[in-house]
């Protein structure tokens, strides 16, 4: 069975935000809202990294965990989806989560959020596949076409990495073997519990 | 041309290239180090530049500590929810508390409570007035003090059940009404609880304003603890208009609790003050619950003691009038001020007579019906 | 005797009780997800779909 998993390169990630912006195009996410984020550390100082951040699936998901209506189901390949209609926009899932993952389309007085949007790795959610509904909530499923994120298919220098887990620890394991140094699988402990 | 004016050229050029080939040596060695004449004024101005060979940790090894710290990059992108964090390491320390102690220890100390409770009900059996009624009554609380007693109370017991219904729903009411049932309830839960909260709040402060100044702790209280405030056994211990324990449940419930109950919701409540990163939200979240649960126990056996636990107790809140034998039994000392403020007690017929007087919409006591 | 108001709100209570189920209300089945169900999660879906995600993973992200 296949273990669906993302993997940015640092090494590589060039910071041109095409995958930040093919998500926001691919699934007409609404302004305010970021599926995937660009984050720069030490932004002009040596040992600058650009790290692509989005939901990372994580095997025993935290916002899964403390959400009061139990609206997170994980599908077999290990994507984490949410239902929008059982959300209620409470927010904990944004406490939660350890990549500031969820995304709410509102910021009013009196906590309301509107309906939680986060990362679908391109899978939809669970309304039919490629039905007007699942459009509309969670964007389009690329994922039931057997195609992988956009965000990942993307990338010019092939930084950001999508798909099975092994396939995708291979090709990173590889590259680490051939340019030398050490791998930084980022966010792999704490979303997967393991490194490549 | 003439042989000397040839000779003359030759020298000439001879001499100018070996002019030029000086200048060259010359300011090959001297432009490049004219740069130290300005380093030399400028070296102030300029930011001392951290070059890999010159710092003492890997600068790359330092970014990814650093990124595990939680400290901050730059993005581009922008949003209320956005964050310029990788990782975010409060939220574990979020989830383990909330679905560990808050969910476990929380419900089972108000399935405890109320169990205790119980028992202690079928046990002992209501405290009832010694003697009987003596039919004569005297004014306990004004109608004012009333309808703001019943103000909080209702909005507490709105938020009691909207919050519990929040934080244990999904293992007590999802497996009762399913994932949509609950959902439908918990969206009106939600935001019930979002607006009851802050006019709660407020009718709580007026409410504290208000009672504080019966709640003053005094020697009398330590006596009514000692001889455990009556509560086994027939002793009464006496007390003035509040006994200790309700001074308990002023201070530890009403104040101390309540107060951070409502501190915490409107931080919670208001995440457009801007202040709240997630570390805060969660931990006044988790403060919040707490407060909450444990002013629910102590509620629990405020609302027993008033209703059920003592006969003769809740119509001082209801129709604002106790009984003479109740009120020399559970407050003597109270008593002895009202006697001594020139009140007299009342019987149910002078009452009666009173109401056809004034009318049904007269005077503010026995209004309130039984 | 009960009093009045009590006995009108006991019958009220189970009046309601009693509309609720003339209604088609059906009571939560432990493990059955009643929510909208999603046919892609399924082990079958994901069976199905995984030899074509790692092959577009091996074209995809590998240097070409």
């Amino acid at each position: 069975m296949a273990r669906m998993k993302f993997l940015c390169d640092a090494e590589r990630c060039i910071e041109c935000q095409a995958c930040v912006t093919a998500c926001k195009n691919e699934h007409e996410v609404p302004w305010g809202v970021n599926r995937r984020r660009v984050i720069v550390m030490n932004d002009g100082q040596p040992g600058e990294r650009a790290v692509s951040v989005a939901c990372m699936h994580c095997t025993d998901a935290p916002c899964a965990a403390v959400c009061p209506v139990d609206c997170f189901y994980t599908t077999a390949d290990g994507i984490v989806l949410h239902d929008k209609d059982l959300c209620i926009g409470c927010g904990y899932c944004f406490y939660a989560c350890p990549f500031g993952a969820p995304q709410y389309p509102e910021q009013t007085a009196f906590g309301v959020r509107g309906k939680m949007d986060k990362c679908t790795f391109c899978a939809g959610g669970p309304e039919p596949a490629h039905s007007q509904e699942e459009l509309t909530k969670y964007g389009t499923n690329r994922v039931e076409e057997g195609k992988l994120p956009l965000c990942a298919e993307m990338c010019a220098t092939k930084a950001l990495i999508a798909g099975d887990g092994d396939v995708i620890s291979d090709i990173y394991r590889k590259r680490v073997m051939q340019r030398g140094g050490r791998p930084q699988t980022w966010g792999w402990q704490s979303a997967y519990g393991e490194g490549v | 041309m003439s042989k000397h004016q040839e000779a003359t050229t030759a020298k000439r050029r001879w001499r100018s290239m070996l002019w030029t080939v000086l200048a060259v040596f010359f300011l090959a060695a001297a432009l490049p180090s004219a740069s130290y004449l300005f380093a030399q004024t400028s070296s102030g101005e300029l930011p001392q530049r951290q070059f890999s060979e010159e710092s003492e940790t890997n600068p790359r090894s330092d970014m990814w500590r650093s990124a595990r710290r939680g400290e901050g990059g730059f993005t581009n992108q922008s949003g209320p929810y956005v964050t310029n964090e990788l990782i975010n390491n409060s939220g574990e320390n979020y989830r383990q508390i909330r679905m560990g102690p808050l969910t476990t220890v929380g419900g089972w100390f108000l399935v405890v409570v109320f169990l205790a409770i119980t028992a202690f009900y079928l046990l002992m059996g209501q405290k009832k007035i010694d003697g009987g009624r003596s039919g004569q009554t005297v004014v306990r609380w004004q109608t004012y003090e009333r309808f703001l007693h019943w103000l909080v109370a209702l909005g507490f017991v709105i938020l009691a059940v909207t919050g519990l219904s929040l934080l244990f729903g999904r293992t007590v009411l999802i497996p009762v009404f399913g994932h949509v049932g609950f959902s439908a309830w918990a969206e009106v839960a939600y935001s019930t609880h979002n607006l009851v909260g802050p006019v709660f709040a407020v009718a709580l402060v007026v409410m504290i304003l208000l009672f504080i100044r019966h709640n003053v702790p005094n020697k009398t209280d330590l006596q009514w603890f000692k001889q455990g405030g009556g509560i086994i056994g027939n002793k009464h211990p006496s007390a003035g208009k509040m006994n200790g324990g309700e001074k308990v449940w002023f201070w530890v419930g009403v104040f101390a609790l309540g107060l951070t109950a409502a501190v915490t919701g409107f931080i919670a409540l208001f995440p457009n003050w801007g202040f709240q990163t997630r570390e805060i939200m969660s931990l006044v979240l988790i403060l919040h619950a707490t407060a909450g649960i444990l002013w629910i126990g102590l509620f629990l056996g405020h609302a027993y003691i008033g209703t059920l636990g003592t006969e003769g107790a809740l119509e001082g809140m209801t129709r604002g009038r106790v009984d003479v034998a109740w009120a020399k039994q559970h407050h003597d000392l109270w008593y002895q001020d009202v006697l001594a403020s020139g009140e007299k007690p009342v019987s149910e017929e002078e009452l009666k007579a009173r109401k056809h007087q004034t009318g049904p919409s007269g005077s503010a006591a026995g209004q309130q019906g039984s | 005797m009960m009093p009045k108001r009590t006995t009108l709100c006991a019958v009220a209570v189970v009046t309601l009780m009693l509309l609720a189920g003339c209604s088609d209300v059906t009571m939560y089945e432990p493990g059955v997800y009643k929510g909208s169900g999603d046919d892609t999660a399924s082990e079958e879906a994901a069976e199905a779909r995984a030899d074509d995600l790692r092959e577009r993973a091996r074209t995809a992200h590998t240097d070409r």
